[in-house]
């Protein structure tokens, strides 16, 4: 193998770890600046109380097993810890932004308690009703998606 | 009467074998964000594992050797060393997804936390790739691999509105993602599709099983209706996802979510078939992907391979899939989430796909190797048309994935 295509060879396979080093870690960067990033975390958080509304809504109505709908539930909360991460790691440059990342973060943390409770009302400890669990998920829901609607709204007005 | 039940077994371990991890949850992900905006990349993945798959088989059948054996002989050990370590890294990591699969199915069955479940699905696949024999292995996990038809089952049940599903397979671009986001995603699905260690793996079982030039009709029927079958199963997870999921808002991030159409669609019972599928479907994809990194390795190094040989008289081929099962088992032992290593497995796989592909087109047309059964002009444009559409997935996959953020 000559030099050149040694070369070559190195630079790939070191590109290629790099990008394997980098997907593996989720160390890509991000596109759509401070207000893209919240709406995606914003929107990955209202999955999150979806998905626990769902399995909430499936156990009570005997359509799956606690096993399963445990699960969903604490990978909601594990989800969400991970959004509440990156929120934290967003820095904000102007005031708008600064703003947008306090609704932002009010708004996620909203949600913990909610699936805390679901997670209680599902593991069929006192104390929780379902329509109470379901009721939470479904105000913090709300709460997400107004947040994100008018970060959407002033991000535009202000582009 | 025999060689008929013969065929009809081997497409349906074809059927039940062809889903594994990737593919749960690329097109759950896929049908959660896209609809079905994206389903059209199925048929065109499932058309070219067909061509390629048919083609390895046909050059194990015909020279009594399998791929790498002759991929280091046709190019050369420098060459071959290049293609050896894509390959090999590609698999590893397709393994480590596999292995990370079983142990969130296993917490779907058994709410254990996935990490307890790690070294006993390790050690599980370890014990079957030592102890039990090739035809058993696959033909066990691959017909308990059908219990995925529940994804096919619980489309019905969930009465969709077959003409407004049919309108959502157009493939537009949804106004809400960015470009960069449906491609990235579309690369996924196809490398999912054409995941590399099917071929090793068809190729080397295909020596394993003793294949012979009067085994190809039987080989041709697996690939050509058992993979087709196993692609509408796939397509079934998206369109599950896109009927429950999407429409609620839902992402799929996990293995969990993936079943939740089901569990709404056909109940627990339902549920408890889809989990039980999925535990078969990682396990057989585990085994296929531990299997494949002793194929390639021993292959290309010409060390005694098989699991028709004893183990004592294969001990490298076993020792590489032992060292290659702890190595997952470690990536996964510093807590990456397994779905996220099932992402990357997927899109790295489309990188790696002309390093597999391209030497088997080669081979195949090789007089020397082939004789007279060398692929004919239409294998050859088909095999050509793919080559293309595999280099254009390869060099764009990393942009992709950069520009997308993953797809994010």
């Amino acid at each position: 193998m000559t030099t050149r295509r040694r070369t070559a060879a190195s630079c790939i396979s070191g590109c290629l770890a790099a990008a394997l080093a980098a997907a593996l870690t989720g160390c890509v960067p991000d596109s759509g600046g401070v207000p893209g990033r919240l709406e995606r975390g914003l929107s990955s958080a209202d999955s999150s109380a979806q998905t626990a509304l769902l399995a909430v809504r499936q156990l009570s109505e005997g359509k799956t097993t606690p096993q399963h709908a445990h699960t969903a539930i604490d990978d909601a909360l594990t989800k969400l810890g991970e959004q509440q991460t990156e929120l934290a790691s967003i820095e904000p440059r102007t005031a708008d932004e600064r703003r947008w990342r306090r609704s932002a973060d009010d708004a996620i943390s909203s949600l913990d308690p909610a699936l805390k409770d679901a997670r209680s009302a599902a593991n069929g400890e006192a104390g929780i009703r379902w329509s109470q669990a379901r009721r939470e998920l479904r105000d913090a829901s709300d709460t997400i998606t107004h947040t994100k609607r008018e970060i959407i709204a002033q991000a535009g007005e202000a582009e | 009467m025999s060689k008929l039940l013969g065929i009809f077994l081997g497409i349906l371990t074809a059927i039940g074998g062809f889903v594994d991890i990737g593919d749960l949850v690329t097109n759950a992900v896929v049908g959660s964000r896209f609809g079905l905006a994206l389903a059209w990349v199925l048929p065109v993945g499932v058309v070219g594992i067909i061509v390629f798959a048919q083609m390895s088989g046909r050059v194990a059948a015909v020279s009594g050797r399998a791929t790498f054996e002759i991929i280091r002989e046709r190019l050369g050990p420098r060459l071959g060393l290049a293609n050896l370590g894509a390959s090999f890294l590609i698999n590893l990591l397709t393994l480590t997804a596999e292995v990370g699969g079983i142990a969130l199915a296993l917490q779907l069955a058994s709410g254990i936390q996935p990490l307890l479940w790690m070294p006993v699905a390790a050690v599980a696949v370890w014990i079957v790739l030592w102890r039990v024999k090739f035809s058993i292995m696959e033909n066990v996990v691959g017909l308990l691999g059908l219990c995925l038809v529940a994804f096919a089952v619980a489309v019905f049940l969930l009465h969709p509105d077959w003409s407004a599903l049919a309108q959502k397979a157009v493939p537009l671009m949804p106004s809400s993602e960015h470009p960069s986001t449906y491609w990235y995603y579309a690369v996924a699905l196809f490398g999912a599709a054409m995941t590399p260690y099917e071929v090793f793996f068809f190729s080397s079982g295909a020596r394993e099983e003793g294949w012979t030039k009067s085994d190809l009709a039987e080989s041709r029927a697996n690939v050509l209706i058992g993979f087709p079958l196993g692609g509408l199963l796939s397509l079934s997870i998206a369109v599950c996802a896109t009927l429950v999921l999407l429409p609620r808002g839902i992402q799929v991030e996990s293995l969990s979510q993936v079943a939740m159409p089901v569990a709404q669609a056909g109940g627990t019972l339902l549920l408890i078939i889809v989990i039980l599928g999925m535990v078969a479907a990682t396990f057989g994809a585990a085994l296929e992907t531990a299997l494949s990194s002793g194929y390639t390795l021993a292959q290309y190094f010409g060390w005694p391979w098989g699991k028709f040989r004893r183990p004592s008289q294969a001990s490298r081929f076993h020792l590489v899939m032992i060292v290659s099962l702890l190595i997952g088992l470690g990536i996964l032992a510093t807590g990456v989430d397994p779905v996220q290593v099932t992402e990357a497995s997927v899109v790295f796989s489309a990188l790696a796909l002309p390093l597999t592909y391209l030497p088997i087109l080669i081979v195949a047309n090789d007089p020397q190797y082939m004789g007279d059964a060398v692929n004919g002009k239409g294998t050859n444009a088909l095999g050509l048309v793919y080559l293309v559409l595999i280099l254009a997935a390869s060099i764009a996959a990393i942009p992709l994935m950069i520009v997308s953020g993953m797809g994010a």
